[in-house]
C-alpha cells in the first residue's frame, strides 16, 4: 500500500508504532477483541482497535491478534495465556484510552521490569562488536584500521591477482 | 585463453598451480529470451518425467529422516548454546510461582474493573428499557388517538350518506322520477357574448327553477 493512501496512515509510521506503550507479558500467545462496528457504547473499543492495535501489534510480533466484529452484544478483550488462563476484560462503554490504560496494568509488562530488560539487552552488546545490528557496521570505521578495499584498495603488492600472476602494468 | 566451465577461465595455460590462475566470466553467451523458442523446437513436447512408486517412498523416507535429523539438531544447538535459553534456565518452580502470583494481582484488579463494568451496563440496560416503555407507551396512545380519528371520520361520512339517502330514487319512486324527468327536459346549452357574459339556455333554463329541474338528477 502507498505510504499517503488509506485512513490516518500516520499508523503506518514507525514513530507511531514505536510509540505504543503496551508490551505484553511473555506468557500471553494470543488476544482477541470483540466489538461491533455501530453502537455508541462500541465507539471505543473500535477506535482502540484503530489507533492502538497496530501499536499492540509492533510492540508484541509473537503475539497472534484477533479481531472479532459484529458477533457481540458487549464488547470484550480477551487474552490468552500459554498456561490455559485466560483474562477477559470487559470494555463497555469505555473510551480507547482507559482501555489502553487498564490493559497496560493488566496484561503488560511493568515499567521496571521493561526498564530491566532494556538494560540487560544493552549489557549483551559488546562494544568490540561490528557488523549488523551492532554500533558500528564495519572494523574499518575505527581509526588506524584498514580501509574497506571496497572504497580504498588495498596495495597491489598485497593482492593475489598482482602477487602471484605477475603481472606487470 | 583457456576456457574451462562456463564461468570459469585459466589465465595461462602452462602454470595451474593455484586457483589464483583462474577468472571468472562474469556474462556467459546464451541467446536472448526474446527470441523464442526455435522453429525446429515449437512443438516439440518432452516426456513427463516418471518415478516408480518405490523411488517416490524411498526418497520420501529418505527425505524425513533427513528433516527429523536436522530439526533435533538445530533443537540441540538453541537449547544449548542460545543466550535466550541460557537466561531462561532459572527454576521453573520459581518461575511459575512468580507468574502466578503476578497473574492474582492483575485478576483481582481486573475483576474489580468488570464489577464495575458491569454495574454500568446493567445501568444502561435498565435505562434504555424504562426509555424503551415510555416510548412504547407514547406509540400505543398515538395509535389510539389515530383509530379514533378514524372512526370520527366514518362515522361523519355515514352520517352524511344517510342525510342525502332520503333523495335518492329507489325502486318505489323510480316512475315518478322518470315520468318528472320527462316532464322537465333540462338544456345545457349557452353562448356566451363579447363581454364574456354567458347566456343559458334555449328553452328550459337549469337553475331558473328549482322545483322543474334539479341538478342532483
Amino acid at each position: 500500500m502507498p505510504f499517503m493512501i488509506g485512513r490516518a496512515p500516520i499508523r503506518r509510521t514507525i514513530k507511531y508504532l514505536e510509540a505504543g506503550k503496551l508490551v505484553l507479558k511473555d506468557k500471553i500467545k494470543i488476544v482477541t477483541v470483540n466489538y461491533n462496528t455501530y453502537g455508541q457504547t462500541h465507539r471505543g473499543t473500535y477506535d482502540f482497535v484503530f489507533w492502538y492495535l497496530p501499536q499492540i501489534q509492533y510492540k508484541n510480533p509473537q503475539v497472534q491478534i484477533a479481531t472479532l466484529k459484529n458477533m457481540t452484544p458487549t464488547p470484550f478483550v480477551r487474552c490468552f495465556y500459554d498456561t490455559g488462563e485466560q483474562m477477559l476484560i470487559d470494555t463497555y462503554d469505555r473510551s480507547k484510552e482507559e482501555i489502553y490504560d487498564h490493559l497496560i496494568q493488566v496484561v503488560g509488562k511493568t515499567k521496571d521490569v521493561l526498564e530491566a530488560e532494556a538494560i540487560a539487552k544493552e549489557k549483551k552488546d559488546n562494544p568490540a562488536n561490528f557488523g549488523k545490528g551492532c554500533e558500528r557496521h564495519c572494523i574499518c570505521e575505527i581509526p588506524g584500521q584498514l580501509p574497506c578495499p571496497g572504497i580504498c584498495p588495498v596495495p597491489k603488492e598485497w593482492r593475489g591477482k598482482y602477487k602471484y600472476n605477475k603481472i606487470v602494468e | 585463453m583457456l576456457k574451462l566451465t562456463p564461468n570459469l577461465r585459466l589465465l595461462s595455460k602452462h602454470d595451474a598451480t593455484n586457483f589464483t590462475k583462474f577468472e571468472s566470466v562474469r556474462f556467459r553467451r546464451r541467446k536472448p529470451i526474446s527470441l523464442g523458442t526455435a522453429k525446429s523446437k515449437l512443438f516439440k513436447i518432452p516426456p513427463r518425467p516418471s518415478q516408480s512408486e518405490e523411488e517416490k517412498l524411498e526418497l520420501q523416507r529418505l527425505h524425513n529422516n533427513y528433516r527429523t535429523q536436522m530439526k533435533s539438531l538445530r533443537y540441540y544447538f538453541i537449547v544449548n548454546h542460545s543466550a535466550e535459553f541460557a537466561e531462561a534456565s532459572e527454576d521453573p518452580e520459581e518461575s511459575r510461582r512468580v507468574f502466578e502470583e503476578d497473574l492474582k494481582r492483575c485478576t483481582s484488579i481486573n475483576e474489580k474493573w468488570n464489577e464495575k463494568q458491569r454495574e454500568i451496563r446493567e445501568k444502561a440496560i435498565s435505562k434504555q428499557q424504562e426509555n424503551d416503555i415510555i416510548a412504547a407507551l407514547e406509540k400505543v396512545e398515538l395509535e389510539k388517538k389515530k383509530i379514533k380519528e378514524m372512526k370520527e371520520n366514518i362515522e361523519e361520512i355515514v352520517r352524511k350518506e344517510k342525510e342525502q339517502s332520503k333523495t335518492f330514487i329507489t325502486a318505489e319512486n323510480i316512475d315518478a322520477a322518470i315520468e318528472q324527468a320527462l316532464a322537465n327536459p333540462v338544456d345545457y346549452n349557452f353562448a356566451l357574448i363579447s363581454s364574456g357574459e354567458k347566456i343559458l339556455g334555449r328553452d328550459n333554463i337549469p337553475g331558473r327553477d328549482k322545483n322543474k329541474a334539479s341538478m342532483n338528477q
